[in-house]
């Protein structure tokens, strides 16, 4: 495993101007100051009296027109527009983010946030698919989808909020030797504490278990079918399509997805996929790249493989990085997103960010019942002066939000669910909000409008 | 006169468009007396080769920035208590670069002890979240030694890291009464 992204994110994390945008009016004068003392050095004709300060001014009127330009630079070189050549025409969308309650203001950070999600959410069309910012809101997609229907799954795919999934975690994930955690920590099984017990950032985070995209595709698609139930979130098998380390379909895919998808040496590439049918899979490969190109792997119903959750709230490890990492689970959902209610973010009774939520009478039911069976199963692992607290993880569109742990010695039979619960620990105030709001929305902390 | 003004108007759409992400780059890398100077030298170099300018500049107005902050910084070393308490750490070697006040002490000597470009590779990354395209664009550089360079500086900030610190983990509580 690599370490760019933990010792990227720490770095960040130490951000001392996280966000650049103007904060007041003397940062707008400091502006128009140096935009006149440049003016003038340039000898430039004289500017024309302004009522208002320049920026104030032009600001909006220039992210409208950043929007526009960027979009139709995009299309303008994105390979055969609205002509359909050899019946590969690109759309392009144009969204402009809006403040929501939650967010009341669209930052540098909110917006990175809401086009890294999207762009998550995208790679499961495949390649091809680009998100760029135009200007202070404006956000473009464009890729390789001509019919309509195609647009309608794009944008829904990029306006929609998705939903959240709770796991009990150490019953439901595997370890390489396609057992669960929980089977293993008895006999205190090294892979099985590691993914348990987590690292440095965790359970359920990187360096903690995690495996490649391909050999958690390649623990999953062995797992046996289960039978449909509602406590899993996907009916169906999912299709993913590898192309082989050093293969002409990688550079293929590696040329068009750039640099932030390049594989590390040695690893498959993921080509397409996770698909709900192999026409899917097949469908919008990369030019050039047929089906007979790729290795094709089926997870069963019953089996889903999650991303790891970010090292932080302002470092978003995409799919097809060589640093990300996934974990395989049984696909056995213990509560899902729509069964907590108002969930904001506050602190604790020690001043720490938290984020507190509340149930509905079905959630708080199964709350209360997992969370008594991860107590009792802390307090029974742990023996002979070993403490192994146990896990319940919160998920979203296929990536780990976080995996709180719970103490088996304040709750050993545990949590009352009536007064709601709290996620603690981990948070700074910015990642609490993040959270809150990702739990209350399911996904994109902007709002967003099809411009066109 | 209709060029001048062409011209004007292409100089404040990339004044409006890049002023806050130069400022961002300029701020978290110069004193705070020091950004207003460096952000109008700056932007009158990319007055002079307004004509050149690709379909990005941002990267370029980095690299200009960096030029800029360096030559100020030549002209007047700034140094404060941090900066001395780490040029003792690190063994007597004084460094231009102040660490922000927000990072560890460990990964602060870490990069201290990194080179100038070695670290500036990183702070493109981390701070400006630019891919390596377009941080080798801000350098100076071919992407693929921006890479390498990349590599170099991880490896010798995780090897910097003696003893990392376990971040606090998460936990789930019953709500408050």
């Amino acid at each position: 495993m690599t370490t760019e992204e933990r010792v990227i994110a720490e770095i960040a994390e130490a951000n001392p101007v996280p966000d650049a945008a103007p904060s007041s009016a003397q940062d707008r004068a400091e502006a128009e100051r140096v935009l006149q003392r440049v003016l003038a050095d340039a000898g430039s004709a004289p500017p024309p009296r302004r009522s208002r300060p320049l920026l104030g001014i032009l600001a909006p009127v220039l992210s409208l027109l950043v929007v526009v330009v960027v979009a139709a630079v995009i299309l303008r070189t994105g390979g055969s527009s609205t002509s359909g050549e050899r019946g590969t025409s690109r759309l392009s969308i144009t969204l402009r983010a809006e403040p929501t309650p939650q967010t009341p203001r669209i930052t540098k950070g909110a917006m990175s946030r809401e086009i890294a999600l999207m762009r998550r959410r995208l790679a499961t069309l495949g390649h091809g698919f680009t998100v760029q910012q135009a200007g202070a809101t404006g956000i473009v997609v464009t890729g390789p989808a001509s019919r309509d229907s195609e647009r309608a799954r794009v944008t829904r795919l990029v306006a929609v909020s998705a939903q959240l999934l709770f796991y009990d975690w150490e019953v439901n994930v595997l370890t390489p030797n396609g057992k669960t955690a929980a089977a293993q920590l008895a006999a205190q099984s090294r892979s099985a504490i590691s993914v348990s017990q987590g690292g440095r950032y965790g359970a359920g985070g990187l360096g903690a278990g995690g495996m490649s995209l391909y050999d958690a595709v390649k623990l999953a698609s062995k797992q046996a079918p289960l039978p449909l139930s509602e406590t899993q979130s996907r009916k169906g098998p999912s299709y993913y399509l590898f192309g082989a380390p050093g293969s002409a379909a990688c550079a293929a895919v590696a040329k068009i997805d750039g640099a932030a998808h390049q594989q590390s040496e040695g690893q498959h590439c993921l080509i397409n996929g996770p698909d709900s049918s192999l026409t899917d899979l097949y469908s919008g490969l990369p030019a050039g790249v047929t089906k007979a190109d790729g290795h094709m792997l089926r997870v069963p119903q019953g089996t889903v493989v999650l991303q790891a959750a970010n090292p932080s709230a302002s470092v978003q490890i995409q799919p097809g990085s060589p640093d990300a990492e996934f974990f395989v689970l049984r696909d056995h959902v213990a509560l899902f997103g729509s069964e907590i209610t108002n969930p904001l973010p506050s602190t604790d009774s020690t001043g720490q960010p938290d984020v507190q939520f509340g149930f509905n009478g079905k959630g708080q039911a199964a709350f209360e019942r997992v969370t008594k069976a991860v107590s009792h199963r802390g307090a029974n692992v742990s023996v002979a002066g070993a403490e192994f607290n146990q896990h319940f993880a919160v998920a979203l569109d296929g990536q780990l939000l976080t995996v709180p742990q719970i103490d088996f010695h304040q709750y050993p039979d545990g949590i009352i669910g009536a007064r709601g619960a709290d996620i603690t620990g981990g948070l700074n105030p910015q990642s609490a909000r993040d959270l809150a709001t990702e739990l209350r929305y399911g996904a994109l902390p902007l709002a967003v409008t099809v411009v066109r | 006169m209709g060029r001048e003004v062409d011209r004007r108007g292409a100089f404040e759409e990339l004044f409006a468009t890049h002023y806050w992400a130069v400022r961002g780059y300029v701020q978290r890398r110069s004193p705070a007396e020091a950004v207003e100077d460096v952000m109008a030298e700056t932007f009158l170099v990319a007055w002079r080769r307004l004509d050149s300018l690709g379909d990005d500049p941002l990267p370029w107005l980095f690299g200009v920035a960096r030029r800029v902050m360096a030559n100020a910084q030549r002209a007047e070393r700034r140094r404060g208590a941090l900066a001395e308490r780490l040029r003792d750490l690190v063994g007597g070697q004084a460094s231009p670069w102040e660490p922000p006040a927000g990072m560890s002490d460990e990964l602060a000597v870490a990069m201290v002890k990194l080179s100038p470009q070695e670290r500036e590779a990183l702070l493109l990354v981390a701070w400006e979240g630019l891919d390596g395209a377009r941080a080798a664009r801000a350098v100076g550089c071919t992407p693929a030694a921006f890479r390498a360079r990349l590599h170099r500086a991880r490896r010798h900030v995780v090897a910097a890291l003696a003893d990392p610190a376990i971040a606090p983990e998460s936990s789930i509580a019953g709500g408050s009464p």
